[in-house]
């Protein structure tokens, strides 16, 4: 193995913090370079040595970490921005990819499965829900309001490839259902993150906000 | 008023004075309530007024002055001196007759003797054409039914002379006269006249002239009488239809009711405008007519009594008095009387009319009440032509035709006017209240939609983030209790379920993405246990009626099975398949779980209770659930209809929790 992969883990709560950092600091692949409580000091640790991947907690005591994760983004360093939540909910989870992050971790997973995760990020994989695949079918699809129909529709692989999320199919399975590959399969799934991203960038912030509510 | 500064215009000094110094009455300016003032005819007549005066003038008019000239200005000449016999049963002229004939001039009416009238008479007459090419013969009006000779050949006739005899008093009369029958000097007219026992007998001027110009004069005199008044009678049996429509469904008040009635008794009536052959005795026919015109009267009254605000029940009664009256005439057995009878019933009516009209005028005039102006329009229309018709009869000028028959006119237009502006009104009113109703809907929508979103902002930030720092601080500590540890991760779990049955998602009744999301939750369970999920979700159509609850609801039910399998089975394999099924007709979907495990005893109480809970929740769900243990895994099958039952309800929880 090469270089090891530098993460920078940004969360307020002590002892979440801590087992984070615990968690992927005991994995070879993982380096935690830095940690960081407020959304001021993560800028400034981001900014002055720009790690990999960065954890991020939306709840920070300055502020939301989803202006984080648009400032990251917007840099266009290439540097993956993971949002880290509670439970996993639909809102939280979709305003971030909205602004730019590449995927989404419950802050109680294994830490094997935390591990994995941050891995196949740098890889091209994107961890989705059903949840979320359902929610972007419908977004991208049929947008209710014509203003807000992005631009760029999801293509015809890319709505199955969410139809099949949707429905509970891992990707493999779906691989194998679609006679794909499953780096192509996870593949389309970052790319419906950053066409979202790309989307609602370009939208004002009060609306991408609006968008990512129920 | 008088310290005005800036030069009143005309009007507003018109408007400032007291009706009562305009009309020189009264020295006293004190302005009372019940004071009519300039100002409000200003206000009154700024609006509806002058377009009702105008229409009530020009439909007077119109109705008092048809056009059409005299027939010697076009070259025809109007044969008004005759002589006239009575004579029984001549069905032709009563050549060979000598005496008896009596010199009249037209128009002619007899029968108005109390004793031994007469209902046949012929008339006669010489005269010279004084023109050539195509001639024709026109009569404004006759009773009841007349044939005419020239020449010694029948001309024509308006019907046989048999009982019932037809109607033809409102029907002017038109016919050719062939060229070869006129003679070039003399010639010589006979008319033979029959009339109902109850009727007078009448015959206007004959006028003899140029085809074209009689034909164009009959049509003109049939639209007015005939056509006229057979549109006017459709239009208000229409409206009448369409006000009793509204007045049935909607809660519109009483003088709508009263209005239709008499509308529709007029309709009625006014057959008799236009039926010339009537299938029953006349005498029946006459009695129906009469009885509509009267009951037209009777609701009209009280219409306008409710509209007005009057508390006239006398007049009323009156008119009741005077249609239970004229129902008597059908026995009444002797002709003269009844004859006398009908007159008083004609009289009747007139008085009703005139006391419609001035009461309409005079309240419309004076007080501020709503749709004043086609009050007004209404009473000067009724006045004007029943005014007209009573100076005719009392002058004994008969008209060309009467013209009480349009008075409904009036009413039907300021009746349909306030009916068709209600209607406006309540559309308006309708559209308004749905905007309102729906901005208010949004508006809790949106209410719910915000409320959701903090709540769920408060439980991820605050009890969600706690959760897991307190899991995670209790995870680092070596001497972890590991049952606190579990506890702490079912809250979690918990908390998840909560806010996944929370998401569009479950709001929408998407039943294969809440499967797929417990799939999410407790695949890493599995896989620790060994095992394995087959995995054969299809697209379902939405349970629109599921709400949070339900998903929830079903979301524990799932999870509530998968627990049973990873606890009790000892399987390495869980297939979950859904599809559509329909039971009974009902379209339903079905969820199925079945594993490879070594089943279960139903009979154990612990499996017992955990049945027991899926059951409930499926209760709960409205569906139904098949539980099939064997010794080659457990089959878990659970039907929900797409659509629920309303008249349902829930079941008490706990009713039949315990049961099977």
């Amino acid at each position: 193995m090469a270089e090891p992969i530098n993460v920078i883990v940004v969360e307020d709560e002590p002892a979440t913090l801590a087992r984070l950092v615990a968690v992927v600091g005991q994995d070879p692949a993982l380096r935690v370079v830095a940690t960081a409580a407020t959304l001021a000091a993560a800028r400034a640790c981001i900014f002055a040595e720009p790690p990999h991947v960065v954890l991020c907690d939306l709840g920070l005591p300055d502020g939301s970490g989803i202006d984080l994760i648009r400032e990251v983004s917007a840099a266009d360093s290439g540097i993956l921005v993971m949002v880290l939540s509670a439970l996993g909910d639909e809102q939280s989870v979709i305003a971030s990819i909205m602004a730019g992050a590449k995927g989404y971790l419950l802050k109680d997973d294994s830490g094997t499965s935390i591990c994995t995760a941050i891995v196949q990020l740098t890889q091209g994989a994107s961890p989705i829900s059903a949840a979320i695949a359902r929610y972007l079918l419908v977004k991208l699809k049929e947008p209710r309001v014509p203003e807000q129909r992005p631009p760029s529709l999801l293509t015809e692989r890319e709505t199955q490839v969410l139809e099949l999320v949707a429905q509970g199919y891992r990707s493999h399975e779906i691989a194998d259902r679609l006679f794909l590959s499953y780096h192509t399969v996870v593949h389309h799934i970052r790319h419906v993150y950053d066409k979202l991203a790309v989307n609602s960038r370009s939208q004002a912030i009060g609306k991408a906000s609006q968008l990512g509510l129920l | 008023m008088s310290t005005a500064t800036a030069p009143l215009t005309w009007a507003q000094r018109l408007k400032q004075v007291p009706l009562d110094a305009w009309v020189g009455r009264a020295q006293n300016r004190t302005v009372t309530g019940e004071c009519w003032h300039m100002r409000e005819i200003g206000l009154w007549a700024g609006r509806r007024g002058p377009v009702c005066l105008l229409m009530a003038l020009a439909m007077t008019l119109a109705l008092l002055f048809p056009a059409g000239r005299a027939n010697a200005e076009t070259g025809g000449v109007t044969l008004n001196q005759f002589e006239r016999l009575f004579i029984a049963d001549a069905s032709e002229p009563p050549v060979g007759v000598q005496h008896g004939w009596q010199p009249v001039s037209l128009k002619d009416v007899w029968g108005q003797e109390r004793r031994a009238r007469h209902r046949e008479a012929w008339y006669r007459t010489t005269f010279d054409v004084g023109h050539d090419g195509e001639l024709g013969l026109f009569v404004a009006r006759i009773s009841a039914n007349a044939s005419f000779w020239l020449n010694g050949q029948e001309l024509g006739n308006t019907g046989p002379f048999t009982d019932p005899l037809p109607r033809n008093w409102n029907h002017p009369i038109y016919l050719p006269i062939p060229p070869q029958w006129v003679r070039p000097g003399a010639n010589v007219l006979y008319v033979r006249l029959m009339v109902d026992q109850s009727r007078l007998g009448l015959l206007y001027e004959i006028d003899v002239g140029p085809r074209e110009q009689l034909a164009a004069r009959y049509g003109r005199s049939y639209f007015a009488k005939v056509a006229a008044s057979q549109i006017l009678t459709g239009l208000m049996l229409t409206s009448v239809a369409v006000v009793l429509a509204f007045w049935f469904t909607t809660g519109l008040p009483h003088s709508y009711l009263w209005f239709a009635l008499g509308s529709l008794c007029w309709g009625l009536y006014s057959f008799e405008l236009f039926v010339r052959h009537v299938p029953m005795p006349s005498d029946v026919w006459q009695l129906f007519y009469s009885s509509m015109l009267l009951s037209a009267a009777y609701f009209y009254s009280k219409t306008m009594h409710v509209v007005l605000d009057l508390e006239r029940r006398w007049v009323e009664r009156v008119v009741l008095g005077v249609l239970a009256g004229n129902a008597l005439l059908f026995f009444a057995p002797v002709v003269p009387v009844t004859f006398g009878l009908r007159m008083l019933v004609q009289a009747a009516i007139v008085i009703w009319l005139a006391y419609a009209g001035t009461t309409l005028l005079v309240v419309g005039l004076r007080r501020r009440t709503e749709h004043r102006a086609w009050i007004v329009f209404t009473g000067i229309t009724v006045l004007t032509l029943t005014g007209y018709d009573g100076v005719m009869a009392v002058l004994r000028i008969t008209a060309d035709f009467a013209k009480f028959p349009y008075v409904p006119l009036a009413a039907f237009i300021a009746g349909g006017s306030v009916f068709v502006r209600r209607l406006i009104e309540t559309a308006r009113d309708q559209d308004r209240l749905r905007s309102q109703l729906a901005a208010t809907r949004t508006h809790e929508a949106s209410a719910v939609t915000a409320e959701r979103t903090r709540l769920m902002r408060e439980i991820h930030d605050g009890v969600g983030n706690q959760l897991v720092s307190t899991l995670a601080r209790l995870e680092q500590s070596p001497s972890a209790d590991l049952e606190l540890l579990r506890s702490l991760r079912t809250s979690l779990e918990d908390l998840r379920l909560i806010v996944h049955s929370l998401q569009s998602m479950a709001q929408e009744g998407d039943v294969a993405t809440l499967l797929a999301t417990i799939r999410e939750r407790v695949e890493p369970g599995l896989n620790a246990q060994g095992i394995v999920f087959d995995w054969q979700v299809r697209p379902l159509p939405n349970v629109e009626r599921f709400d949070s609850e339900q998903a929830l609801q079903l979301m524990r039910l799932v999870q509530e099975a998968i627990t049973n399998v990873i606890k009790h089975a000892r399987a390495t394999r869980i297939r979950m398949a859904c599809g559509e099924e329909s039971r009974d007709g009902r379209r339903g979907i079905f969820v199925q779980i079945d594993d490879d495990g070594c089943g279960f005893d139903p009979l154990r109480p612990s499996a017992g209770v955990g049945l027991g809970n899926m059951r409930h929740r499926a209760l709960r769900l409205q569906g139904a659930i098949d539980i099939t243990p064997s010794a080659a895994g457990t089959k878990i099958r659970l039907w929900l209809p797409i659509e629920g039952s309303p008249g349902r309800p829930a079941p008490h929880p706990g009713a039949r929790a315990s049961a099977e």
